[in-house]
C-alpha cells in the first residue's frame, strides 16, 4: 500500500481519539480537557468529582479504623455545601430532612393547655395565657408558677421536659398546680384540647399609656390578630407603640408586607434578586395606611430574622420607628429545599432580598459557624439583663422594654 | 473486490480508532485512581492496604456528589466560580467526621506551615499541639451512639512537642502542657464548657443581689463569646512568624502566662552533644546528615526524648541508616484487615552498639523507630517508657495549598506470620522481641 493522505488522517486519528477517550470525563462534564501531567495523582489537573472520589476511596479504604461509608459520604455533602460559607445552604441527611419537614408543616397546632411558659429553677413561668383555651378557662394566669404537673414536682426540670409532661392526648385531663404571688399554691385540672398558638399578643404597659404588641410570628392568621390589637389598643388612647419582634423566626413575606402596609403605603419593602438577575420588588399597598401619630417603638434581638428583620428594617429605612435591643439574625435570603433520591436534601439559597435602604445585612460566619456581622443594628443598643427573674414583656424586668417606654416618654414631652 | 477491501480496511480502521478511545479512558481512569504520593512511601505499594484502589471504577457516592455540585451550580443565588473549593469543602467534612486527634484537615497557610515542619522549621511559637477528646465520647462515637450536645465534641488543645530554643521553649512550655487562652481570650473545651453551664446554674441560683448576678452571668457570657475554639487557637500560635501573643497555659496544674513573641525556629535534625550522644529527630534531612555524622563509629548513642511528630517518609530512610534490610515489626489497623510487614529493602551492613534514650514524649516516627530497632535487638532502650500513639500518619495534599493528615496504620512489634514461600528468608527473624514499654 502506498502512501495515501487517506492513511495519514487515519494514523492521525489515533492519538486524536486517545486524547478525546482521555478527556472524555472532562467533556461530559463541560469541562475543559485537562492536560496530563508527569505526576498524575498530583493534585493540580483533577476535576472536582475526581477530588472527591480519590479522598473518598483513601478515607474509606486506608484510614486505620472502619467508615461508615454512608455516614463519611453525609459528612462530605455536609462539608460541601458548608464550603459556600452561606448558614442556610446546607445539606440535610435524611433524618434531619425527615425532622425538617415535620417541623415545617406540624408546629401551627398541637394538643395542650394554651400557655406560654418560660424556664424558671422552681418549674415554668407562665408567660401568657391563650385566650379561650383550656388554662385560660381553666383560671391559670399569666406569672402563675407551675410547680407540679399531675402531683409530681417540676423544679429543676429543663422547660422542654414540662412542656411535654403537660401535653398529651386530646381530651385527657391535666393538673397543674401553680404557686401564686403570696405563697399561695393552686390545683386547676382542666382538659387538653388542640391549641392554636395566637401569633400576637398585645396590651397596655401596665402603669403607663404605651401599648404593646408582641408579634411571636409572621403567619397567615397574624396580619387580623395585629390589625385587631391595634384597634384594640388605639381605642384606649394609648400615647406610644412598643412592637415586640424579639425571638421572632420570620414567617411569611407576604404577612409582613400587609402589616408594612399600616405604616407606610405604595413603598419598596424589599427588592429580591435572583440568580438569574432577574429582581422582583416587594412594595406596601396603597389605601391600608392607619392613621397613626404616636411614637413607635420596635424591640429586636439576634433570634429576629427573615420577615422580622424586613419588617423592623423598613420600618427604620423609612424613619417610622427605633429599634431598640441587639442586633438581629441576619438572614435576608429565600431558600428552596431540594430533595435527593436517598431521602436526604439539600437547603439552597436562591434569591436574596435587600431593604429600602439598599443595605445587605446577611449573617456572615466564618467556617465554624460563629457570628461575624450582618444583621440589622439597632438605634439604641441595650442588651438584655440576666438576672434571674428576668421576663420578656414585663415592665419590672425587661430592661429591653424599660429602655424602649423611656424613648417614648422622652418623644411625647 | 476493491469495495470490500476497502470496507474491511475501513472497519479494522473504525475498530483501532475505537480501540484508541477506549484505551484513552481508560488510561485516564487508572491516572486518576493512583494512590497519592504521600501515602505510597508509607504503605508500601504491594500491600493490599493502597493497591486495590485502581482496581473499582465508578462509586455511587461520587455521582452523588457530582449531581448535588450541578444542583447548587444551577440553583444557588451567587455563581459558583470555584468548584473546587466545594470538592476541598468535601474533604473537610469527611476529615472532621473522624474526630481523630492524628486527622487534621489544614487551610493553605496552616499546611504549609505543617509541610514546613516536616523539614523541622516551625513557625508561630515553636511547637507541635494536638487535640484531645473525651475518652468517653470517643467510645460513644465508635459505638455509633448519637452525640445529642455537640459542646462534648469540643477538644482540649494539647501541646505535644517544643521545638528547642524556640519562643515556647524559652517562655518555659512543656510538652503535655494545655494551651488556656491567647491573647486573653479563652479555648474553648468540652470540659470548660460543662463547668461554665454548670458555674452559671449556680450563680443563677445563688443568694447575691439580681446586680451581682446579672454583671457574673454577663461576664461569663462575654468570656464564652469571646473564646476561641481550639482549631483557631492552633492557628494562632503555630503560624506567623512574627508579633507577640499573650499566652497561658496550664502547666501540672498551675496556670502560667508569658507574652511570647512568634518567629521562625529551626529544630535541628541533629544535634551532637559534648559526651558524644546525638540528639535526633526525623526531618525530611535527617538520614543524609546520619549518615555523614556516624560514618566512622562503633558505638552510639541517640537521644530520642521530647519528640516532635516528625515525618514519616523519612523513617524508614533513617531506619536504614541503622538497621539492615529486614522486617521490623508489623503496620496493623483498627479495622481487621491482615497486618502488613514493616520492611526496609535499603539497608547498612555496618554493625554497630546504639542505644537509644527514649522518655513519655517519645512520640510520633522517632517512637516507631525506637521501637523497631529495639524489636530486632539492634538497640537497647533506656529511660522511661513511651507513650506516644504509634500511628503511622499520611500527609496528603488537595489543590490551591490545602492538605490534611491521615493516620492510615498502627505500629506493632510483632510481624505477620511471613508468606512461606514468597519469603523464606524472613522465617526465622519475624519472632520479633517484646516491646520495650
Amino acid at each position: 500500500m502506498k502512501f495515501s493522505p487517506k492513511l495519514f488522517l487515519f494514523i492521525l486519528a489515533i492519538p486524536i481519539t486517545f486524547g478525546v477517550g482521555y478527556a472524555w470525563q472532562d467533556l461530559k462534564q463541560g469541562k475543559a480537557p485537562t492536560v496530563p501531567r508527569s505526576r498524575p495523582a498530583a493534585v493540580a489537573s483533577v476535576t472536582p468529582t475526581q477530588l472527591f472520589k480519590q479522598n473518598f476511596n483513601l478515607i474509606l479504604r486506608d484510614y486505620t479504623r472502619s467508615v461508615d461509608a454512608t455516614d463519611l459520604k453525609y459528612a462530605a455533602m455536609e462539608g460541601t455545601m458548608a464550603a459556600l460559607g452561606d448558614p442556610h445552604t446546607q445539606f440535610m441527611e435524611p433524618k434531619i430532612t425527615a425532622d425538617f419537614t415535620k417541623e415545617t408543616k406540624g408546629n401551627v397546632d398541637f394538643v395542650g393547655v394554651g400557655a406560654r411558659l418560660m424556664p424558671d429553677p422552681l418549674g415554668a413561668k407562665v408567660v401568657s395565657v391563650f385566650r379561650n383555651g383550656p388554662a385560660f378557662r381553666a383560671g391559670v394566669k399569666a406569672g402563675d408558677m407551675v410547680v407540679e404537673v399531675d402531683r409530681r414536682a417540676v423544679g429543676g426540670m429543663e422547660i422542654d421536659d414540662i412542656v411535654s409532661k403537660i401535653r398529651g392526648k386530646d381530651g385527657t385531663p391535666v393538673t397543674l398546680t401553680v404557686l401564686r404571688a403570696g405563697g399561695k399554691t393552686e390545683n386547676l385540672t382542666m382538659n387538653r384540647a388542640k391549641v392554636v398558638a395566637p401569633t400576637v399578643d398585645y396590651a397596655m404597659v401596665p402603669g403607663t399609656r404605651v401599648g404593646m404588641i408582641t408579634v411571636i410570628q409572621f403567619a397567615e392568621t397574624t396580619v387580623g390578630q395585629f390589625d385587631q390589637a391595634l384597634d384594640d389598643l388605639l381605642s384606649q388612647n394609648m400615647e406610644g407603640l412598643v412592637i415586640d419582634l424579639r425571638n421572632n423566626p420570620g414567617g411569611l413575606l407576604e404577612t409582613a408586607v400587609e402589616m408594612l402596609s399600616r405604616f407606610v403605603e405604595d413603598k419598596q419593602v424589599v427588592k429580591m434578586r435572583f440568580r438569574d438577575g432577574n429582581e422582583q420588588v416587594e412594595r406596601t399597598y396603597h389605601g391600608l395606611k392607619k392613621d397613626l401619630t404616636l411614637p413607635l417603638m420596635v424591640l429586636i434581638n439576634e433570634d429576629s430574622a427573615s420577615a422580622a428583620e424586613i419588617f423592623s428594617g423598613v420600618l427604620h429605612d423609612y424613619r417610622l420607628a427605633t429599634l431598640v435591643g441587639e442586633h438581629t439574625y441576619g438572614k435576608a435570603s429565600v431558600q428552596n429545599v431540594f430533595y435527593m433520591v436517598d431521602g436526604s436534601s439539600a437547603k439552597i439559597t436562591i434569591a436574596k432580598y435587600f431593604l429600602p435602604s439598599g443595605n445587605d445585612i446577611a449573617r456572615k460566619v466564618d467556617e465554624e459557624g460563629s457570628y461575624v456581622s450582618g444583621g440589622i443594628k439597632p438605634d439604641v443598643e441595650v442588651s438584655l439583663s440576666m438576672a434571674p427573674g428576668t421576663a420578656l414583656g414585663d415592665l419590672k424586668t425587661d430592661n429591653q422594654l424599660q429602655k424602649a417606654v423611656e424613648l417614648i416618654d422622652q418623644k411625647r414631652r | 473486490m476493491n469495495s470490500s477491501r476497502n470496507a474491511l480496511l475501513s472497519a479494522a480502521g473504525t475498530l483501532v480508532l475505537l480501540g484508541s478511545l477506549g484505551a484513552g479512558v481508560f488510561a485516564r481512569h487508572a491516572a486518576d485512581q493512583s494512590v497519592p504520593e504521600a501515602l505510597e512511601t508509607i504503605v508500601p505499594r504491594d500491600t493490599p492496604l493502597v493497591a486495590s484502589l485502581a482496581d473499582e471504577p465508578s462509586i455511587p457516592e461520587s455521582d452523588f456528589f457530582f449531581r448535588l455540585v450541578e444542583l447548587v451550580k444551577r440553583e444557588y443565588v451567587d455563581p459558583v466560580k470555584d468548584e473546587n473549593k466545594l470538592a476541598i469543602g468535601a474533604v473537610r467534612g469527611m476529615v472532621g467526621s473522624l474526630v481523630d486527634p492524628l486527622a487534621n484537615f489544614m487551610g493553605p497557610e496552616q499546611f504549609s506551615a505543617f509541610t514546613n515542619t516536616q523539614r523541622g522549621i516551625y513557625a508561630g511559637i515553636g511547637i507541635e499541639t494536638q487535640f484531645r477528646y473525651d475518652n468517653k465520647v470517643l467510645e460513644r462515637i465508635k459505638q455509633k451512639q448519637l452525640i445529642r450536645d455537640p459542646a462534648e465534641l469540643v477538644p482540649q488543645l494539647l501541646v505535644t512537642a517544643v521545638a528547642p530554643g524556640g519562643p515556647a521553649d524559652l517562655a518555659g512550655v512543656k510538652p503535655g502542657d494545655r494551651i488556656d487562652s491567647v491573647n486573653g481570650r479563652w479555648i474553648l473545651s468540652a470540659a470548660k464548657i460543662t463547668a461554665f453551664r454548670s458555674e452559671s446554674k449556680a450563680i443563677r441560683e445563688s443568694k447575691r443581689t439580681a446586680t451581682e448576678i446579672d454583671q457574673l452571668l454577663r461576664e461569663m457570657q462575654t468570656r464564652a463569646k469571646d473564646g476561641l475554639t481550639p482549631a483557631r487557637a492552633r492557628d494562632q500560635i503555630t503560624v506567623g512568624e512574627s508579633g507577640t501573643i499573650k499566652l497561658s497555659w496550664e502547666h501540672a496544674g498551675k496556670v502560667l502566662t508569658a507574652d511570647v513573641t512568634k518567629q521562625r525556629t529551626r529544630w535541628p535534625a541533629l544535634q551532637t552533644l559534648p559526651d558524644g550522644t546525638i540528639r535526633l529527630a526525623i526531618f525530611a534531612q535527617t538520614a543524609g546528615e546520619l549518615r555523614k555524622a556516624i560514618q566512622n563509629t562503633k558505638t552510639l548513642r541517640l537521644d530520642l526524648r521530647d519528640q516532635p511528630q516528625g515525618n514519616y517518609d523519612a523513617l524508614k530512610a533513617v531506619l536504614s541508616e541503622l538497621a539492615p534490610v529486614g522486617i521490623y515489626g508489623g503496620i496493623a489497623n483498627e479495622r481487621g484487615r491482615p497486618v502488613q510487614p514493616f520492611r526496609i529493602t535499603e539497608g547498612t551492613t555496618t554493625k554497630r552498639s546504639i542505644t537509644l534514650i527514649v522518655n513519655e514524649s517519645t512520640r510520633g516516627a522517632a517512637e516507631i523507630l525506637a521501637l523497631a530497632l529495639s524489636s530486632r535487638n539492634i538497640a537497647k532502650l533506656t529511660g522511661k517508657a513511651t507513650k506516644g500513639d504509634r500511628a503511622f500518619v499520611a500527609v496528603l495534599s488537595l489543590p490551591e495549598g490545602n492538605g490534611y493528615t491521615l493516620p492510615v496504620g498502627l505500629y506493632q512489634v510483632a510481624a505477620p506470620p511471613p508468606v512461606p514461600a514468597a519469603r523464606p528468608a524472613t522465617k526465622s527473624r519475624a519472632k520479633s522481641a517484646e516491646a520495650h514499654s
